[in-house]
């Protein structure tokens, strides 16, 4: 498979557990994460690399993430910014937007609104990722511009609408696993109607998609009690 | 599970991790939130110790917030009655710093025989 170009985010987070939480949630969605503990280690890590969105916790040991927030607004095409803290009143959250934050997450926070806020800001940034419109299968080319599968020898393999996100969802995560819920949360637009049948069914038809040869090769692997990635 | 106090480890975060993180991830989450609450509560007893109360309410916003997101509700709402910024006392504190003591202590536990 064509290896898709990465969007990089910067996690600056002092409390491990967390760090640990962001760091493993967002990689496993397939985006490219460093993650540090103290705003210096951040602020290395911005003169040295291009990030399109930090993940920023207010309360930092060495400094206020409010401080970061400002210097990088200034700037021209500055990096989008989740501001994370457990300071939850009006003044807080509003010094937050204005220090330059697009968006403000109050602890504690659901893995799956992490993830939506991230989502967000990552369909608003002008991305520095520019999708493959087609990745090569070893039976099989997806072309997602056109919504479906060619076969090697030309046929096309149409998907359904259902299909076809849990198909990029997987092509998303780079190789990491995708929980059930979260390939729900995308056949539905966030609404999770239905069950994880429902999942299942629609990677069921995928692996028959994908391997028109039947050569049962998987290409979909099944992660035990939590969901599906690609080999 | 016969004995783990439920009451202290809000199970609905957990299960949100679960569908979220694989099993070795989350075990590797619930490890590393013990072992962060416990550095910060070390920390938070040398700040008591050496009267330090700016120091006491910075430890209480970190364990607040990490014991929220760990599920661990009473040990969040303890660390919440010290994080007083500019207000605190410690020589005043000394009920809330107890409860914090107890709940640290019940907290853990439960949380130990969870992972086991």
């Amino acid at each position: 498979m064509e290896k898709k170009p990465i969007f990089n985010i910067l996690v600056i987070e002092d409390e491990d557990a967390t760090r640990f939480l962001c760091e493993t949630l967002l990689a496993q969605e397939g985006y490219g994460v460093t993650a540090v503990s103290f705003l210096e280690q951040g602020r290395e890590q911005l003169s040295q690399g291009k990030f399109d969105l930090i993940l920023l916790d207010l309360n930092l040991p060495d400094a206020d993430g409010i401080q970061l927030a400002m210097e990088l607004s200034s700037g021209s095409d500055s990096p989008q910014i989740l501001m994370m803290t457990a300071r939850n009143n009006v003044e807080d959250r509003w010094s937050g937007f204005e220090a330059g934050a697009h968006d403000y997450m109050v602890k504690p926070f659901h893995p799956g609104e992490l993830l939506h806020r991230v989502r967000n800001l990552a369909d608003r940034a002008s991305p520095h990722v520019v999708d493959t419109p087609k990745i090569q299968f070893p039976y099989c080319l997806f072309d997602r511009d056109k919504r479906c599968l060619e076969t090697l020898g030309g046929d096309r393999i149409d998907l359904t609408q259902g299909e076809f996100k849990v198909l990029n969802r997987l092509i998303s995560a780079d190789g990491h696993p995708v929980s059930r819920e979260a390939l729900l949360a995308d056949i539905t637009d966030g609404e999770r109607e239905g069950n994880w049948r429902t999942v299942d069914v629609l990677i069921s038809r995928l692996r028959r998609k994908l391997d028109p040869e039947e050569t049962k090769e998987k290409l979909i692997l099944s992660v035990q009690g939590f969901g599906y990635r690609l080999s | 599970m016969g004995n783990i106090d439920t009451m202290r480890l809000d199970y609905s975060v957990r299960h949100q991790l679960a569908l979220h993180l694989p099993a070795d991830a989350l075990a590797e989450l619930l490890r590393r939130q013990i072992i962060s609450l416990k550095k910060t509560m070390v920390e938070l007893e040398t700040a008591v110790q050496g009267n330090e109360s700016e120091h006491v309410v910075a430890c209480a916003h970190h364990l607040a917030g990490a014991a929220a997101m760990a599920g661990f509700g009473c040990l969040a709402a303890a660390a919440r009655r010290l994080d007083k910024p500019g207000e605190l006392t410690i020589s005043d504190s000394s009920m809330d710093l107890e409860l914090l003591r107890n709940e640290w202590m019940a907290t853990r536990s439960a949380a130990e025989q969870s992972i086991e």
